[in-house]
């Protein structure tokens, strides 16, 4: 079985003396090891040893990724998703934020729960890294090289990304399902009656 | 990024060879040698 490819976002502060260069995820805070796999370890099981809600809850000792938690490494199958994820974190970042958002492709291997819209892996490792912030200040494309040779693989250009990530991996995105296919054609219905009711043509009955 | 869907399907994929991974040290490529080899004289029959 081939390992799998997934698109996904880190933050890099190379201001920060401690994190410099490193990928840092950007809910679970973790640092991505340099030339070198992630181990993925559940993190809400490490919060319940320090937290007595959670301890009471009980989050019982599992392997990272559990399919009944949210822990692992997480990418998506698809750039694209990856790309209106950067949208949605525009409208968030808060003012004075020195980091930079960084895109990437990973390979990841081990146990590997899949979701419709993307994956969490128990091994990743970036595969090259791309400036996917189109605010981002003009040193960004700098600092996101830095940071690739770091982690020793390349910087690339967006519209290379998923090019170079086939040559190691494969895509595990689930075929669609017939209620996703009948969401997608009722979508495409109205998209069409939308154009046949604006067509000059379409007035009379 | 935590998706908010049911997994689909679980896979369990082994480690690929690190030849394959990103970052991994080029093949070891045998050295030339940078000098000639040296005379060998030739047997006396």
């Amino acid at each position: 079985m081939t390992p799998a490819i997934g698109y996904r976002l880190w933050y890099a502060d190379l201001h920060d003396g401690l994190t410099r260069w490193r990928l840092q995820s950007l809910l679970a805070e973790t640092l991505w090891p340099f030339r070198d796999r992630l181990e993925a370890v559940c993190e809400r099981r490490l919060a319940a040893r320090a937290h007595w809600r959670l301890r009471q809850l009980g989050v019982p000792r599992h392997l990272a990724p559990a399919t009944e938690c949210s822990c692992g490494a997480h990418a998506y199958h698809d750039l694209e998703a990856m790309m209106l994820q950067v949208q949605r974190l525009g409208h968030f970042r808060p003012l004075g934020d020195r980091r930079i958002l960084v895109g990437g492709a990973i390979l990841s291997w081990g146990r590997i729960v899949i979701h419709p819209e993307g994956f969490r892996a128990q091994y990743a490792r970036p595969l090259a890294l791309c400036l996917v912030d189109p605010t981002a200040p003009t040193t960004a494309a700098a600092q996101v090289a830095e940071v690739a040779q770091a982690y020793a693989v390349p910087a690339l250009e967006l519209k290379y990304l998923a090019a170079h990530a086939r040559e190691f991996g494969t895509s595990y995105r689930p075929a669609p399902t017939p209620s996703s296919l009948q969401r997608l054609s009722r979508a495409a219905l109205g998209s069409l009656r939308q154009l046949w009711s604006g067509h000059p043509g379409s007035g009379g009955g | 990024m935590g998706w908010t869907s049911k997994p689909v399907r679980v896979i369990d994929v082994p480690e690929p060879v690190p030849e394959r991974l990103p970052g991994a040290a080029p093949l070891a490529v045998p050295e030339r040698p940078d000098r000639e080899p040296a005379e060998v004289p030739a047997q006396q029959p």
